[in-house]
């Protein structure tokens, strides 16, 4: 026999047997069922002591009176998952048009430096082609009037001996050390 | 009745159960159809609807020189193009063809209004690769006429070579596709073209892109890019050169190249007259130009005008072939002294001729050289004497070197087009080479070879006897500029001994110290070199001027080639006009690339002096110092003091040049006419030069007698600063002769 209520008058509950709980049943609801043997035992004593059955049936009244009472803080959380579902669904909505403003900048932002990187290689060709070597020739010798230094003006310097310096009077300078003795002066003047 | 009813209700159910089994059959039978059979037609035509698939152009690959100058780059481009089925009336065709016209500049409105007059097209190309200027003047046209729909505008690419005529025939260009056409942009098409990218976008239900969560983009790859062995300077001295020699000459043209000996990397590499990379299709030559205008036919002149652009875009240094001459005779020379037939103190007498077989082969010198040396008879370029080698190697050995030099084989360099030797058409075959063709080949006439196997196998003599394989292409960035490849140089084989090397070089500085090869002469530089003269096959009367010089002999660097096709003056000898152009290269390279001059006593003897400081003294004083010192002074005001002096102190001018003192602050008028300073000995025209007030800079063979002038940088009637320099170019016309 399934229970089936709230009536006040359930001739089932003064009948020897067991009293089978609701199918659905959270975990925190289903205490009772944990319960469900000792009531089945308390059950078989009802037919030697219709008192205990009284007393067993108050108890598992007050279950059920606190789970009634447990609905109202369920409807609670459940609003809560649905508000955050909610906040963010939005928040993702709101991440979505950001991501898409962001992405329309980066594309315009790369057309501009497509369009200035053409600029900049349309511009390198004509500085190039305005300082090609036969222009400054030709203006360096019919403009300026310059002429090309022949090869005896050229002084070529061996530095394969190392970096030093002879001045008068053959005094070998080394060049490091000239330095430090300079920023040494330097020194002493302001300090 | 109740029977009735029953088979009333049984055809009814039989009915609508036809109906639907026939219904739902045909249903599935079509869905079986589109599913299965048509499946893939009809995907694609969804995603067509679905789907935005936009393709993102690659930038090709930049072309550097040697130094990392840029050489030719892609940028960004538009392309415009209009909808004439989008055009409503005359009115509006009319604004669109004016107005695109006065924006693009070089597309006349009438033919752009031809090509918008159809109105079945609803795409017309109006002009490619514009730039951003035009793109952007396009645009507001457009805004402002509301042509939004018969003016469009698609990215498109432009190749830029910013030095225009700067190695055209080396560089190449690319086609309106971005594919290379011609040179390094064909030979390296592949290299140079990059991954194009993609935009896929989802489509909404009015053909609109939907957001970008619903877009996935492949980046475009730029193109790998390429150094180039090429020097942009010693590019520029040889196409100078090469330039004036085909002008001097009235030339059809010239062509040469300058290769490092130890690599056989191309340092340069031109044919001239080259052509604008910019405007590929654009005839330039005066002389094609000329030609052209005779033919009236409209189909012929279009034939020979694609023609003539085919033919300005041939790199002649790869793909033409000639008959080397003389010139080939540093190679039996070297054979001749690998195989011992042949010692540099060997004698020959030269009468003037030689009997081959039946024939009777003349020397050049129809007098005879008489009795010379064989470094003497490679000096004057003795035919009989190197036929006479040629006959003691005999056929085998003969064609050994000529096959271990490389003229049976093309040399593998990394450009498009170049020549394939053919056996018994530009060479004798070692089967078919009688003693007739073995003499002829031995002094270099009956075959041909091409400029690229011609200095290739000089460098071989002159890096010790290793032929090298010339490149062009140094190496190979990622767009990043990491280098991805670089060439290494490559031997093929040991064609002769280093002491032979030695000995052919030696023998080649004394063609240029004393030979046909001294209008290639260089004070301060040893060079080695050889002329070459030969009568073309194909066209009567004409000739192929050649000099190949290798500098500096005792090390040496580089080897330069130089040809003249078609000369026309009175001389067409390479010593008379190829060896002057080919002297100017290698010293101008040779100080470029910081090599050294090293005078002898009587080079020193003859060079310019410098001018000294005679301002701020009387003008008597200045007088006595100037003649003291070998200079002339010419004064120019009635003052007694010198304010200033032209040249100033410390420039090189000529012994006995001009000093022009000026002893009034503000003189009117300091220039003159310069003369006609051509077809003179040194003293002539230096003479003739400070008489007019200016001073002469000597360029050419100087220090050999018998020079002549044949150019100055200032020309004649040409008004010039007092005491100014002008470059006067000298060369000989005695003993260079060789043909």
């Amino acid at each position: 026999m399934v229970y089936r209520g709230t009536e006040a008058y359930d001739f089932s509950l003064f009948e020897p047997q067991v009293i089978e709980q609701p199918k659905k049943q959270n975990k925190k609801v289903a205490k009772p069922k944990k319960t469900a043997a000792p009531a089945k035992k308390t059950a078989q004593r009802t037919q030697k002591n219709t008192h205990s059955k009284v007393i067993d049936n108050y108890q598992y009244e007050v279950e059920r009176n606190s789970q009634k009472a447990s609905v109202p803080s369920a409807i609670k959380k459940a609003m809560c998952f649905g508000l955050a579902c909610f906040a963010m669904m939005i928040g993702l909505l709101v991440m979505e048009t950001k991501s898409d403003a962001l992405m329309t900048e980066i594309s315009s932002v790369q057309k501009e430096i497509d369009i200035a990187h053409g600029e900049n290689v349309r511009l390198n060709a004509e500085l190039s082609s305005m300082i090609a070597t036969d222009k400054i020739e030709d203006y360096a010798v019919n403009v300026l009037g310059m002429v090309k230094a022949e090869s005896y003006q050229i002084n070529y310097i061996d530095l394969s001996e190392g970096d030093e310096i002879v001045v008068s009077g053959d005094k070998t300078v080394d060049e490091a050390s000239e330095g430090v003795n300079k920023l040494k002066t330097l020194f002493a003047y302001n300090f | 009745m109740s029977r009735v009813n029953s088979n009333l209700k049984k055809r009814c159910a039989s009915a609508i159960a036809f109906i639907l089994v026939f219904g739902f059959g045909l249903d599935i039978c079509r869905l079986f159809y589109f599913q299965v059979i048509k499946a893939d037609e009809y995907r694609t035509e969804a995603e067509a609807q679905q789907l935005s698939d936009t393709v993102v152009s690659a930038d090709r690959g930049v072309i550097y020189d040697a130094n990392m100058n840029v050489l030719a780059e892609s940028a960004s481009a538009w392309l415009v193009y209009v909808n004439p089925s989008k055009i409503k009336d005359e009115a509006q065709k009319n604004l669109v063809a004016t107005g695109l016209s006065k924006i693009l500049g070089d597309v006349t409105a009438e033919t752009i209004a031809e090509k918008i007059s159809n109105k079945e097209y609803s795409y017309v190309k109006i002009k490619s690769r514009i730039e951003y200027n035009a793109k952007t003047a396009i645009s507001e046209f457009v805004k402002e006429n509301e042509l939004y729909e018969v003016i469009g505008l698609d990215p498109d690419t432009k190749r830029y070579y910013p030095f225009g005529n700067f190695a055209s025939t080396v560089i190449g260009m690319t086609n309106s596709d971005n594919n290379g056409r011609a040179g390094l942009e064909l030979k390296y098409n592949d290299t140079l073209t990059g991954v194009p990218g993609r935009i896929i976008t989802a489509k909404d239900a009015n053909s609109g892109l939907m957001s970008s969560n619903y877009e996935t983009k492949f980046d475009a790859e730029q193109g790998t890019s390429l150094v180039l062995t090429i020097d942009k300077s010693v590019q520029y001295y040889l196409e100078k050169g090469l330039s004036q020699a085909v002008k001097d000459n009235k030339a059809a043209s010239a062509y040469g190249i300058v290769m490092e000996v130890d690599t056989g990397a191309v340092l340069a590499m031109a044919t001239m007259p080259d052509y604008n990379l910019n405007e590929p299709s654009v005839l330039t030559d005066k002389a094609i130009l000329a030609e052209l205008s005779k033919i009236k036919d409209e189909d012929e002149y279009d034939v020979a005008y694609n023609n003539a652009v085919y033919l300005m875009w041939r790199n002649r240094a790869i793909s033409d072939t000639y008959e080397p001459g003389s010139v080939f005779k540093i190679f039996t020379a070297a054979a001749g002294l690998e195989e011992g037939v042949v010692s540099s103190s060997s004698t020959y007498n030269c009468t003037g001729s030689i009997r081959v077989a039946e024939n009777i082969i003349n020397c050049h010198k129809h007098s005879g050289h008489g009795t010379q040396t064989f470094t003497q008879g490679l000096m004057n370029s003795c035919n009989p004497f190197f036929i006479t080698i040629g006959q003691e190697l005999g056929t085998d050995r003969f064609y050994k070197y000529f096959e271990a030099f490389g003229f049976t084989e093309t040399t593998g360099i990394d450009l498009p087009a170049e020549a394939e030797p053919a056996a018994d058409i530009t060479y004798h075959s070692k089967d078919k080479m009688g003693i007739a063709q073995l003499s002829s080949s031995a002094f270099g006439q009956t075959f041909q070879v091409s400029a690229v196997q011609m200095i290739t196998a000089v460098s071989a003599v002159a890096n010790g006897g290793r032929l090298m394989q010339p490149y062009v292409v140094a190496k190979k960035l990622d767009q990043d500029g990491n280098t991805v490849y670089e060439t290494t140089p490559t031997v093929k084989r040991q064609v002769i001994s280093e002491n032979t090397s030695e000995t052919v070089i030696g023998m080649m500085e004394m063609v240029v110290a004393e030979g046909t090869g001294k209008n290639a002469y260089i004070p301060g530089y040893r060079v080695a070199g050889k002329t070459g003269t030969s009568e073309k096959l194909t066209v009567d009367g004409q000739y192929i001027a050649s000099f190949v010089g290798c500098a500096p002999a005792d090390d040496p660097k580089i080897a330069v080639l130089i040809i003249i096709d078609e000369p026309q003056g009175a001389s067409h000898g390479g010593g008379a006009i190829a060896a002057p152009v080919a002297g100017s290269v290698i010293e101008q390279t040779l100080k470029y690339m910081n090599v050294e001059p090293v005078y002898t006593d009587d080079e020193l003897s003859k060079i310019n002096a410098v001018t000294p400081d005679v301002t701020n003294v009387s003008v008597s004083a200045a007088k006595n110092t100037l003649s003291t010192e070998g200079f002339t002074a010419r004064v120019v005001g009635k003052g007694d003091k010198v304010i200033t002096q032209y040249p100033i102190k410390g420039q090189s001018i000529p012994m006995g040049g001009v000093v022009v003192l000026y002893t009034e602050p503000n003189v009117k008028d300091t220039t003159s006419v310069v003369p006609n300073l051509t077809g003179l000995s040194i003293s002539e025209a230096n003479a003739r030069a400070v008489n007019a007030g200016y001073n002469i800079k000597v360029s050419g063979a100087a220090l050999d007698s018998e020079v002549v002038s044949y150019r100055q940088s200032v020309a004649e009637g040409t008004k010039a600063e007092l005491g100014s320099t002008i470059t006067v170019y000298f060369k000989t016309t005695t003993g260079v002769q060789d043909d």
